[in-house]
């Protein structure tokens, strides 16, 4: 481990070598240690505010509660937990607030003693605090670089350092007799059950095949029935489509012999339409007799 | 849209020439079928139905029946269509493929096909095949979808099922092509 952080120690900042302390001087256990938490603490962070962030997508917050028939212990703990809620954005605001009118504050004093400030009675004052003021903010960027540069090598240790420590889990579960002996135990646990469950199934199976031997009628008036049922469909549709298809083709015929388009055929005599009464198919011989 | 039930009404080309082709379809079927078991049968004898040609002559048993074995297929294959169709015309008015396609033939005054009007029919129906169609085709153009053979047989055909048809599709094509003869005109 000691090397790994070695190796992370070696790993330069990207052009921000003029403020960084020389990685020359060896390895600093403080700011190594301080890196990886700061990583972790971030990559952890975004980690789990994605989570949340997915978590409270999928579960989108529903209507407001009903209020009606609630007990005065689950008032108390409503109105705590609402409190808990409304806690951090009171802090928040305040905070804001606070900030806010100190600035102002701040702001009208400094208009009403620039006469005195201003005088030349404060004037040997002024060199001193001005250079407080410049090493303060010289102070304040190069704060700002380091932060800048050992965030990213602070996301970096730690995305690292995550990824080796899933694989010394890993390791450690495949060679680890312990963990080897519990998974044998689960395998044999399974089969044992397997060897429960088939009989079952096979009984299952059994008392359906059973079933359909006693009632063989049923079963393939079942069949036959949704074969025929399919097949008149089917039938029905090619009927459908060629009657279509007659008109069609007549008005097209009709258009090209440029004959006026027909509207409707005459009906044939009542008589004859009688003839055409279907289902007669059954009842013909009998029909040719009485005829 | 309300659907019109066409039954009773004259049927169309499209209807009757699928009819027609199943029609071909089972005779050419049970031609085939024939013929296979002929063959088989022959071959049962050792005969070979393929070793006597025409022109071959008749001089052994063997020939004799191997020759009269070729004529009975072709025969059969003659004689097969005008039964299959005068078979089932007279008996029912419909043949297998118009039974499929709901169809039915019928006499234009109402009475039933006979076995004369029936061959008639049959005879009519082999005229308009000489004529390359044409007399199947004047079904397109009369006005009560009669072909030839129903004019000489005095028979029509007509939809012996609850025949529904694609109104949104015909009133398209009617509006489509009525336009067009309106324009024309």
């Amino acid at each position: 481990m000691i090397d790994e952080e070695m190796q992370f120690e070696d790993m330069e900042p990207e052009g921000e070598q003029g403020f960084a302390r020389p990685e020359s001087e060896g390895f600093d256990a403080y700011r190594s240690v301080v890196r990886l938490l700061v990583g972790l603490a971030l990559v952890g962070g975004e980690g789990l505010i994605g989570r949340v962030r997915e978590w409270e997508t999928a579960h989108p917050v529903g209507g407001s509660a009903q209020a009606e028939e609630e007990l005065d212990g689950d008032l108390a703990r409503h109105a705590l937990i609402g409190m808990a809620f409304e806690t951090a954005e009171m802090v928040r605001q305040a905070a804001l607030g606070a900030a806010g009118l100190s600035v102002s504050v701040a702001g009208a004093m400094w208009s009403a003693l620039r006469p005195i400030t201003g005088s030349f009675l404060f004037r040997p004052f002024w060199s001193p605090v001005r250079s407080v003021a410049t090493r303060g903010e010289a102070r304040f960027v190069r704060y700002t670089r380091i932060g800048r540069s050992e965030e990213q090598r602070s996301r970096k240790m730690a995305d690292e350092v995550t990824g080796l420590l899933i694989e010394d889990i890993l390791r450690y579960v495949a060679d680890n007799p312990g963990v080897m002996a519990l998974i044998d135990t689960q395998v044999v646990a399974l089969a044992t059950r397997a060897e429960t469950l088939d009989p079952l199934v096979q009984e299952v199976g059994d008392r359906y095949i059973a079933y359909l031997n006693e009632h063989p009628d049923d079963v393939q008036n079942l069949v036959q029935g949704q074969a025929i049922g399919m097949a008149t469909e089917v039938r029905d549709d090619v009927r459908t489509v060629t009657v279509t298809g007659d008109t069609f083709l007549e008005t097209l015929v009709r258009a090209l012999l440029r004959r006026t388009p027909r509207e409707d055929l005459p009906p044939p005599p009542p008589e004859v339409q009688h003839q055409a009464v279907p289902g007669r198919w059954a009842g013909d011989i009998r029909y040719i007799k009485e005829n | 849209m309300t659907e019109r039930k066409l039954v009773g009404q004259y049927a169309g080309f499209l209807s009757r020439a699928v009819g027609l082709i199943l029609d071909y379809v089972i005779i050419a079927a049970i031609v085939v079928g024939s013929g296979i078991v002929v063959n088989l049968l022959f071959s049962a004898l050792r005969i070979d139905l393929a070793a006597c040609p025409a022109g071959t002559p008749i001089n052994s048993v063997q020939t004799l029946a191997c020759v009269g074995g070729r004529v009975f297929l072709v025969f059969f294959a003659i004689i097969l269509g005008p039964l299959y169709y005068v078979f089932f015309w007279s008996l029912t008015g419909q043949t297998i493929g118009q039974r499929v396609m709901g169809l039915r033939v019928v006499r234009l005054n109402g009475r039933r096909l006979g076995f004369w009007a029936s061959l008639v029919r049959w005879i009519g129906c082999q005229v308009c095949i000489l004529t390359l169609g044409i007399g199947f085709l004047w079904v397109l153009v009369d006005n009560r979808r009669m072909g030839w053979h129903d004019k000489l047989a005095r028979t029509c055909v007509l939809y012996a099922w609850p025949a529904v048809q694609n109104e949104r599709f015909v009133a398209k094509v009617n509006r489509r092509f009525g336009r067009r003869k309106a324009t024309s005109a």
